[in-house]
C-alpha cells in the first residue's frame, strides 16, 4: 500500500467549542487509527462540560508517542 | 474468570520430555490458595514454585499435599511493599475473597463476613535479595485488590528477568489509584516490557436489577448472560521478544536482553495460553538463536496447531448449556419437552 499524503486542517475541539462550531456534548466517539490521544488531548474543556461517556477505539500496545504519559 | 488454558501444548509437552531447558522454571505464586495452576504442572520435574499465601491454613494444606516434592515452596507470608505486620481480613465463608481491604457494603449482594488477623508481609525483592526466593521467569498475583503493593515490592525482581505476569485486576478508582487498578498495574509492568497479551473478565449484574427482575416475575440473570460492566480482569502480561528489537523506542527502557533458556520459557508462556501464532512468530525469528538446542522446523510444527485455542469456545459453550439445564424453568418445562418428543415419534411411525 503506497499512502496518499494530504494536508488537512487540524483543529482542537476545545477551540471550536470555544468559537461556538460545536457545542457542549454529552458523548463523545472517537475513532483515528491511532490518533485518539491527541484528540483527547486537545478536548479538555470539551469534557469538563459535562460529557457523561465516551467511546473510542485503543489497544494495549506501546509506543514513543505514549512513553510520557506512563 | 481464567485465563485460557491451551491443554494440548504439544511443544511444552516436547521440551519437558526431551530436556531441553537447562534451567529451572521458576514460578512465584502470589496468592497461592488452593495451588498453583494445572498448566504448570506441563512443566513436569523443571517447575519450581514459591507459593505466597497470608492465609496460614492454606499454605499449611499446600505444604502436606506437596511434602514429597522439593520443588515446592509454600510460605505463609503476604508478598507486598513493606516489611512489616499487617490486618489482614479473612473471610470465613469464602477464604479466596480475603483481603488486606476490610470488604465494602457491595451493589452486588456478596454478603461478607470478616475476621481481622496479624499477618507478616513481605518485600518480594526483599526476599530475592536474602536469598529465600530466586529470580523467577512467572509471576502470579491475586491478592483481591493489594496487587499493585505486591508488584510495587518486586520491582527487582521483575527486572531481573521475569518473562510474563498473570494479574487480577479491574478498571476501578479508589482513593489509592485515582488512575484506576489497571493502569496502575500496567503501569509498573510496562517499566519492564511486559506488555498485555491476553485477557479473560466476568460481567457482574447489581443487585438492584436483578431485583427488579424478581419484582416481574423473572428469574434472576446468571454472571454468565454477560450483563454488567466488566468487573474482575484476569490479565495476561508478557514480554515481546520481536518488538523488543523491532520498535526498541517504543518502550520506557531497553528491557534486558533474553539468553536462549529464557526464549524458550517465553514461548512456552505463549503455547500455555494458546497464543501459538506468536510462538511460531517468536521460533521463526530467533532461529538461528534456538537452533543451538533445539530442532526448529520441529518446534514449528508442534506449535502450527489451529486448535490451540478451540476449546474456549467448547467451554464457553458448554458451561451455558450446563447453566440453562441447571435452571428451574428447564427443569419444569423437562416433562413437556419429553411429551413433545414422544408425539413426534408417535407421529412418525403413524
Amino acid at each position: 500500500m503506497t499512502p496518499l499524503a494530504r494536508a488537512v486542517p487540524v483543529r482542537r475541539l476545545d477551540s471550536l467549542l470555544a468559537t461556538g462550531m460545536v457545542p457542549k456534548c454529552d458523548f463523545l466517539k472517537v475513532d483515528v487509527e491511532g490518533f485518539e490521544k491527541p484528540v483527547f488531548d486537545g478536548r479538555r474543556k470539551l469534557l469538563e462540560g459535562g460529557v457523561l461517556g465516551v467511546e473510542t477505539e485503543t489497544n494495549f500496545g506501546v509506543s514513543s508517542l505514549y512513553l510520557t504519559a506512563l | 474468570m481464567d485465563l485460557y488454558f491451551n491443554k494440548g501444548a504439544k511443544f511444552t509437552k516436547w521440551v519437558t520430555a526431551a530436556g531441553l531447558l537447562q534451567e529451572p522454571f521458576v514460578l512465584v505464586d502470589v496468592g497461592v490458595q488452593g495451588g498453583e495452576h494445572r498448566h504448570w504442572h506441563l512443566l513436569g520435574d523443571h517447575l519450581v514454585v514459591h507459593g505466597f499465601d497470608a492465609l496460614e491454613e492454606a499454605v499449611t494444606q499446600l505444604r502436606r499435599r506437596n511434602a514429597l516434592r522439593s520443588n515446592r515452596h509454600y510460605h505463609a507470608v503476604a508478598a507486598g511493599n513493606v516489611n512489616d505486620e499487617r490486618t489482614f481480613y479473612v473471610n470465613a465463608a469464602n477464604p479466596t475473597a480475603s483481603s488486606m481491604f476490610r470488604q465494602r457494603a457491595s451493589r452486588f449482594d456478596v454478603h461478607m463476613r470478616e475476621e481481622p488477623r496479624q499477618v507478616q508481609v513481605r518485600r518480594l525483592d526483599t526476599l530475592l535479595m536474602q536469598g529465600i526466593i530466586p529470580r523467577a521467569d512467572f509471576l502470579k498475583v491475586d491478592v483481591e485488590r493489594f496487587e499493585t503493593d505486591v508488584l510495587l515490592g518486586a520491582r527487582q525482581l521483575i527486572a531481573a528477568g521475569v518473562l510474563g505476569v498473570e494479574t487480577e485486576s479491574n478498571f476501578g478508582i479508589s482513593a489509592d489509584l485515582p488512575n484506576g487498578h489497571f493502569s496502575a498495574v500496567s503501569a509498573i509492568l510496562v517499566d519492564h516490557g511486559l506488555l498485555v497479551f491476553d485477557l479473560a473478565f466476568n460481567r457482574v449484574p447489581r443487585a438492584s436489577f436483578q431485583r427488579a427482575l424478581a419484582a416481574k416475575g423473572l428469574s434472576p440473570v446468571s454472571v454468565h448472560e454477560g450483563i454488567g460492566k466488566p468487573s474482575t480482569l484476569n490479565v495476561l502480561f508478557c514480554r515481546d521478544a520481536i518488538q523488543e528489537i523491532d520498535e526498541a523506542e517504543s518502550y520506557p527502557a531497553p528491557p534486558r536482553p533474553l539468553g536462549l533458556d529464557q526464549l524458550i520459557k517465553l514461548i512456552v508462556i505463549y503455547e500455555l495460553h494458546g497464543l501459538n501464532d506468536i510462538a511460531v512468530d517468536t521460533v521463526d525469528r530467533f532461529a538461528t538463536l534456538l537452533g543451538g538446542r533445539l530442532d526448529v522446523s520441529r518446534a514449528i510444527k508442534l506449535l502450527a496447531d489451529p486448535a490451540c485455542r478451540d476449546e474456549s469456545l467448547d467451554t464457553a459453550l458448554g458451561r451455558r448449556v450446563r447453566e440453562l439445564e441447571q435452571s428451574t424453568s428447564w427443569r419444569i418445562t423437562a416433562p413437556m419437552r419429553a411429551l413433545k418428543r414422544a408425539l413426534q415419534r408417535i407421529t412418525r411411525m403413524a
